[in-house]
Parts: C-alpha cells; structure tokens; sequence
C-alpha cells in the first residue's frame, strides 16, 4: 500500500516538537529553517546600533528584553513555515535555492534593485514583510536568504 | 446589554496545534497577528477572542483555516516546485474554558447598546475583513470609564451560518497590559480541519475547484470527543 509524505497528509502538526517557551521556539526556527542569528533579530527590528550587545546573546537572554518583537518576527517566520505545510525541511531547502538564484530577487522584486545600499533594501523588504501582501513570501525568502553568512547585496 | 459572565460559561477557542494554555489566555494573538488589527481590536490591544458555541469557535478556525490553504494556493507559484499537498487539512487545538472572576460585557447587538455607541447593525454581520467600525466600537466599550467599565463585548459570530449565530456569539475579552485573561481550563482536543474538492477525491492537478464553505471537522481521538458532537463531522461557514 502507498504511504504517504507529510506534506501529502496536509499541514504538518508541530504540536509535539515545537517548544514551549519563546527561547526555544526561536532556537528551533533558527535551526531547522538554517537562519542567521542577526537576521532573525533584524526581522524583529532589533538594530546593531540600538542594542550592540544583543548580537553575542543567546535567546533566552533576548526573550526577555525583546519579547514583544521577537514574538512578531516569530510569527513572520511561522507564517513563512506554514505556507511550506510545516515542512521545515522544505522551506529550508526552498530559502537554500533563493540564495543560489542571483535572479530570485529581480524576478519576483524588480523593484528592491532600484534601492542602491543594503540598509535600503531591508527597510524595503521589512515593508513588504509587514504589509503582509501578495509579495510576503518572496519578501520573506529574501530577507531570510540574505545577510551576514549570505550576503546578497 | 450588559451581561454578566460567570464562571457557569463555557467559552471555545480553536488555536495552531503548537499554542499552549498560556497562549490561549495571553491575548497576544489578537495583538500581534495582523498589522490592521482584528475584528474588534485594533493593532496593540490584546484581546482573547473566545466562542460562547463550539460552532462559533470551529466556524472562525475554519474560516482562516481556508484562507491559508487559499495563500498556500496563492503561493504555489514559487513554493510547490515539488509537488502540491494531495490534502487540505491542517492540524488545530480545541480549547474549552471558563473565567475565574465575574467578568461584564456588553452585548453589541442589543438596540439599546446601538443607542449607547450609534454604530449601525449592519457592521456586527458583514463578512468584510476591513475592520474599522467594528475596531471604532470596540474602542468605544473599553473606554468606558470606571465604575462602569466593563471586561469585553459580545456580538454575532459572522462566520456561523444562520442556523447556529442566533444562539452563537463571539466574545472578545479585554486583557489588560502584563496579564492574561484569569482563566481555567476545562479540557482540549486535538482537532483536525479539512477542506475537499468540489467532487471528491485527493487534491491533484485535476482540482477546479475546492468546498470551502464546507469544511470537515474531525478529532485524532475518537474516545475524546466535546458532548454533542460526532468524532468527524462537515459544519457549513460563512465565507460571504
């Protein structure tokens, strides 16, 4: 008899792997996604000037001080998840071929290359982001897919 | 159009299967989930929206239950490369709870509540998900200032069809900043949503169309099962 994958059975249930506190749902987006640590903290509009130290803290630190903005950028990337099914594996591997593709950013954001400086481009994509409209998904990806180990600009 | 809630009121609320109790009663949701805010809270205010039916609380789960797979669909450009899901279902948690304290609010739909607050029946039914005179209400009742403040409103559960919202309401209780809403949990059930093809069968490249309205409701454990209702069911919901 055929069985079928996860993804074939619908959403994926996180509900027993998925941890209960904040530090370690970010720590399991942070891992299972292959996401920086400092682009996360972008997403929640943590600046390295605002808070230089926050870059060396680890999340359980972070949740504390940041709670409120870290539980809207984990939401992002939840959002972001649940459109692969809960399949990390998948939008992992999407986010792995977003980065390899030079052109994903012109094909599917012309716009964002009319912004000439990094800095430009992420306050762009982080309006897209927010805005939450029909370019949040390759808004996200390419948020995701850019940045310190990746850099894309 | 005050009612007083006790702790004899059952309230429902469905949930994403990874949400814990602490989460149920945070009112965070409702905070931070939408940019626009929601139905009745406007961006920032933290609100618990809760069932007084458990067709409420499944008809609003369904509903945006739907439209995820709807943004799934929308998204498939970029993100099912590899293949599209042969279901439609998503994994959900089904909370059942009452508060510990006395709480009041105020019945929205009552004629005398329209006179108190001048909004115009038709806003507490509309289907539209632009929120402004229902977010402008909203913020009319908490600013109520003491001794009559009150705790939350009452008004109809838009997303029930006819048959269920006159006997079912949604209930969005205020939580005040650095609190959650004072709360017990009577029980919880692992729920499972599912939408089907307009014709039957798996999902596939042959779909047309999809029965949104009609969505099938069923419990992992058939043993564990709210009273009256069947381990699997369809309930119809409003989309329009």
């Amino acid at each position: 008899m055929a069985t079928s994958t996860p993804n074939e059975m619908g959403v994926r249930d996180l509900g027993g792997e998925y941890p209960a506190a904040l530090a370690g749902r970010l720590t399991w987006l942070e891992t299972r996604l292959g996401l920086d640590h400092e682009r996360i903290l972008e997403l929640a509009g943590i600046e390295r000037s605002e808070q230089s130290n926050h870059w060396l803290s680890d999340w359980s630190d972070l949740a504390v001080r940041e709670r409120a903005r870290l539980e809207q950028a984990e939401g992002t990337l939840l959002t972001f998840l649940s459109q692969f099914c809960n399949d990390a594996d998948k939008a992992r591997a999407f986010l792995e071929q977003v980065r390899s593709d030079s052109e994903f950013c012109t094909t599917h954001l012309p716009f964002i290359s009319r912004f000439p400086t990094a800095p430009e481009k992420n306050a762009a994509l982080l309006g897209i982001i927010h805005e939450t409209g029909s370019d949040f998904i390759v808004a996200v990806a390419t948020f995701l897919a850019s940045g310190t180990r990746h850099p894309a600009e | 159009m005050l009612v007083q809630v006790t702790a004899a009121n059952q309230f429902f609320r469905v949930t994403d299967s990874t949400r814990r109790w602490a989460d149920v009663i945070s009112g965070n949701g409702a905070h931070f989930l939408s940019a626009a805010g929601n139905r009745y809270n406007a961006n920032g205010q933290k609100s618990v929206y809760a069932g007084d039916t458990l067709e409420a609380a499944l008809a609003e789960a369904a509903f945006y239950a739907a439209l995820e797979w709807q943004e799934r669909v929308a998204n498939s450009w970029v993100t099912w490369a590899n293949g599209a899901p042969a279901i439609f279902s998503t994994p959900q948690k089904l909370w059942c709870f009452r508060l510990t304290a006395p709480a009041a609010v105020i019945d929205v739909d009552n004629q005398n509540s329209q006179v108190a607050f001048h909004h115009h029946r038709l806003i507490l039914r509309n289907p539209s998900r632009t929120y402004l005179s229902t977010q402008q209400l909203a913020n009319a009742v908490i600013s109520i200032p003491p001794p009559n403040a009150v705790d939350g409103l009452k008004a109809p559960a838009v997303r029930c069809r006819p048959q269920y919202n006159g006997k079912s309401h949604s209930n969005f209780l205020f939580v005040i900043r650095g609190q959650q809403l004072p709360a017990n949990k009577v029980d919880d059930w692992d729920l499972n949503i599912e939408f089907l093809p307009i014709g039957g069968g798996p999902v596939s490249s042959a779909t047309e169309r999809i029965d949104w309205e009609n969505p099938v409701f069923s419990f992992a454990n058939a043993n564990h099962v709210p009273a009256g209702l069947a381990a699997a069911f369809s309930m119809p919901i409003c989309f329009t």
